[in-house]
């Protein structure tokens, strides 16, 4: 699993505090082991594969769209 | 009180890392968390346990966030209630929370299930713990875009803490959160 640090965020509520790690969207699942200051989490490996996998995916269309504009500037 | 405690293969438990792992709660990898035969399963480095939600010491308590809803404390993984929801981008109450009365050191499962309205939108569900009332410590998230339905497992083992509940949001609030807590499951260690 890999673990990083986080801000944390002090949230009020109906006379609660919610306190919460600001965690990148693309992070879909993660475990907190420690809030001090900062939070430090753990993201799952499972998560981590589908985070893998969607980064991956966002290389192929990057890849594409160099690709069409390559293949434009040396056809124009 | 002993940790409860059942490997599954004969070689499977070794007392030098159980003693480990209670010493330090957050200092081991668990590869899987989640169901089999009716018990709560999980995988520590390669060891497999099984625990079973009627043992739970959060077995039978009061569901303070809902009374009616007996569901995620009646040692059953399979039931659940009718789904909660929201299109808060707040985080806000869901359908299950225990207090244990006695601040202390407890693992804690938990088997929610999760969907979205819209598969653009992220919904989030969490569990949140505190040791009185005020501050409430988030200490694991899942979130998804699923729109037929997915289950969580979530493992957690906390230092300090009397309560646990489930809260839920969603991204964006054009677009429905749905849970329902399937077990919570809290064992004093």
């Amino acid at each position: 699993m890999a673990r990083m640090k986080v801000p944390v965020q002090r949230i009020p509520r109906d006379g609660e505090v919610l306190i919460v790690p600001q965690v990148d969207e693309s992070i879909t699942e993660f475990y907190v082991l420690n809030v001090e200051g900062e939070a430090e989490i753990e993201v799952p490996e499972s998560a981590q594969i589908e985070m893998l996998r969607n980064e991956l995916e966002n290389l192929k269309r990057r890849v594409v769209e160099i690709e069409r504009a390559v293949m434009q500037r040396a056809t124009a | 009180m002993p940790v409860r405690l059942m490997p599954s293969a004969i070689n499977a438990i070794n007392r030098e890392q159980v003693q480990l792992w209670v010493a330090k709660p957050v200092d081991f990898n668990f590869s899987a968390v989640g169901e089999s035969e009716g018990n709560w399963r999980y995988v520590i480095e390669n060891d497999v346990y099984r625990l079973d939600p009627t043992k739970a010491d959060s077995y039978g308590k009061t569901n303070f966030i809902d009374p009616s809803r007996t569901y995620p404390f009646d040692g059953n993984l399979e039931t659940a209630g009718s789904e909660v929801e929201t299109n808060s981008t707040s985080w806000v109450d869901a359908d299950a929370g225990v207090d244990m009365s006695v601040v202390g050191r407890y693992m804690v499962l938990a088997k929610i299930g999760f969907r979205t309205s819209s598969g653009g939108s992220s919904g989030y569900v969490g569990l949140f713990v505190t040791t009185n009332f005020v501050e409430w410590v988030n200490v694991w998230i899942g979130s998804g875009t699923s729109l037929s339905g997915q289950i969580f497992y979530a493992m957690v083992k906390p230092r300090n803490i009397r309560a646990v509940k489930v809260m839920f949001r969603q991204y964006n609030s054009s677009y429905t959160t749905y849970c329902r807590t399937y077990e919570l499951s809290l064992y004093k260690v």
